[in-house]
């Protein structure tokens, strides 16, 4: 089989099993979860529906990889590759916490940014806003403004912080419609460009990354006892090193370096977007499968020995998700 | 001949484990500081050790690795000088000694330089511009300032990347302020940048040079983009003088310096939290 038909038809299993073939599983698994009470009775509907979920995917996953096993004739020992060696064990569980930690080194500088952006975004409106106002309705808002400023801020604050804050606290009295402010609002038209502000929008940002397929691994350490959890999530991710290393890097290794990383990579980051509810969502995992595509990569196509990027994948995810 | 002096190749550790032995340290050294904060999110800030100390110990696990892989060449990592006539080590040593407080004076200057305008850009004042006698006056906030100025978001077990540092953090004893410093460029200057001299061609290794500066910029956005963009003046120098000198020294010699200056403008900064709340006794604070 010529190089770019073993891409095409890794490219394949990506769209038909991990987009098609997981929406039929979900989709399975919900119903299962409505339309019976297996499982523990304090179990929620939206709970059984995670776990059934997350199960149907560990489950299908072994089958794709046995399969796949199957298909490009790569021996049953690459599965196993590696696991002799306590010393690459070890180094595999510190490269896990390494690549989490780079992960969201990158993931939180890329947050900062865009709330950086956002707050300039916001106080811009604001201030035009306020300029299309009519003088009257200007006038009056600058009188409330002033009385909350002169209750609230004045004497809380100090030197030039005092001059910053009253002067932004003027200009953004405004609401969005040109409405005069209520008592109180100087402070609160400051929190828009105010750092102490971004503790809520950061945490905006990491509840949204929990939604999607992450939201399964989240609901089954919560619900289920830990080894069960554990093992669910392993088996998981587990699959997934065995697919995109294990057998992509090996089966595509006669094309060279440069075809076989490449397409390991983009497919895998392609696979980790799948599922997530938005864009802000998608991108927590999206920044940790590229940090995690080029390093185990790299490292596999040195070395074939995968059972150390398993457990280097499985410490990735369970730091990431406790 | 290459523009670039190549270092001795890594034989010091077997060649199957080098790969995974190599990313390790890697990513452990280029996120130590975020590994710290993970750590102190969930489970040190909780018990009053400062991340600072967590960090330290990352740092040091990454110099354990880099020290199997480089041996002595994490304190040598260019393997010789860009400068002729420093490729001994007595001459690297005693340039070193020479540079470091330069790169120390230079970097102090810049960050202070970076930061002022980056706080008047941002319409607040990042430095307190009164003296050192005003700014260490005996006034104290008191009362709900007190209990209320040392809150941060800890204890929760699924709290992640949201460390947000507070002048706690970095009011520490100077001792392990400069431990900071020496392990820092030891992991920094040292260890990665004795890996990024062995990426292979120019383009790579001047590729992976600048992206460890980067990401050592970067690594402090915890506490704002001012920060991030007033450390790129240290990285640059500290990894010049390392480059020129051949030796780790002047970088760590600066660095040390540049955080003594830290400690005492942290040290002159009125406190927020009363002696007790500021830390472990093992640490405990600045002043």
């Amino acid at each position: 089989m010529s190089t770019a038909w073993r891409v095409a038809t890794l490219a394949a299993v990506v769209v038909v099993y991990y987009w098609f073939g997981k929406t039929l599983l979900f989709r399975g698994a919900r119903r299962l979860a409505a339309a019976t009470r297996i499982g523990p009775s304090h179990w929620g509907t939206a709970q059984r529906a995670d776990v059934f979920e997350l199960a149907a995917a560990g489950a299908s996953h072994v089958l794709v990889v046995a399969a796949l096993l199957a298909v490009t004739g790569i021996g049953p020992g690459m599965l196993v590759s590696g696991l002799a060696r306590p010393d690459l064990l070890a180094l595999g569980v510190l490269l896990g916490v390494g690549e989490l930690a780079l992960g969201s080194l990158l993931c939180r500088a890329l947050i900062e940014l865009s709330l950086a952006r956002g707050a300039r975004a916001r106080t811009r409106p604001a201030r035009r806003t306020a300029g299309a106002a009519g003088a009257g309705e200007r006038r009056a808002a600058d009188s409330a403004n002033r009385r909350a400023a002169g209750a609230g801020v004045r004497g809380a604050l100090l030197g030039a912080r005092t001059r910053g804050v009253v002067g932004r606290g003027d200009r953004g009295a405004l609401g969005p419609v040109g409405a005069p402010a209520p008592p109180g609002s100087a402070r609160r038209s400051r929190t828009a460009a105010d750092p102490a502000d971004q503790g809520q929008s950061l945490r905006s940002w990491l509840g949204r990354s929990r939604g999607g397929w992450i939201r399964h691994h989240l609901t089954s350490l919560k619900v289920l006892p830990l080894w069960a959890a554990l093992g669910l999530t392993g088996v998981q991710v587990a699959s997934e090193e065995l697919v995109f290393r294990g057998v992509a890097l090996t089966w595509l290794r006669e094309a060279g370096p440069l075809v076989a990383l490449t397409t390991s990579i983009v497919l895998f980051v392609l696979m980790q977007a799948f599922f997530m509810s938005s864009w802000q969502g998608a991108m927590f995992p999206v920044v940790g499968g590229i940090v995690m595509g080029v390093v185990h990569g790299l490292v596999f196509w040195t070395t074939p020995l995968v059972v150390p990027l398993v457990v280097a994948h499985v410490v990735f995810f369970v730091f990431a998700v406790i | 001949m290459s523009p670039i002096p190549s270092p001795e190749p890594l034989h010091l550790v077997p060649a199957d484990t080098r790969p995974l032995l190599t990313a390790t340290v890697v990513v452990l050294g280029l996120a130590s500081m975020t590994v710290a904060s993970h750590l102190h999110t969930r489970w040190s800030g909780l018990r009053r050790l400062p991340m600072l100390a967590l960090h330290t110990g990352v740092c040091a696990l990454a110099l354990l690795g880099g020290g199997a892989l480089l041996g002595t060449g994490v304190l040598r990592p260019v393997g010789g000088a860009w400068v002729p006539g420093l490729g001994s080590l007595a001459a690297g040593l005693l340039a070193g000694l020479l540079l470091g407080p330069l790169v120390a004076y230079a970097a102090t200057r810049a960050d202070r330089s970076l930061t002022r305008w980056w706080g008047s850009r941002a319409g607040h004042a990042v430095r307190d511009d009164r003296s050192v006698t005003l700014r260490s006056g005996r006034a104290r906030p008191a009362g709900v300032a007190v209990s209320a100025s040392t809150t941060r978001r800890t204890g929760l077990i699924e709290a992640r990347n949201n460390f947000a540092p507070t002048s706690a953090d970095l009011r520490v004893r100077l001792s392990l302020l400069l431990t900071v410093a020496v392990a820092e460029e030891l992991v920094y200057r040292g260890v990665l940048t004795g890996l990024a001299l062995r990426a292979g061609s120019t383009a790579a290794v001047v590729a992976a040079l600048l992206g460890v500066q980067l990401v050592f910029a970067v690594s402090h956005v915890f506490f704002g983009w001012g920060q991030v963009l007033s450390k790129l003046p240290l990285a640059g120098l500290c990894a010049g003088a390392v480059l020129l000198t051949g030796t780790v020294l002047p970088a760590v010699l600066g660095h040390a310096l540049f955080n003594l200056w830290v400690w005492r403008y942290h040290r002159a900064r009125p406190s927020t939290a009363g002696r007790v709340r500021t830390g472990a006794p093992m640490w405990g604070a600045a002043r």
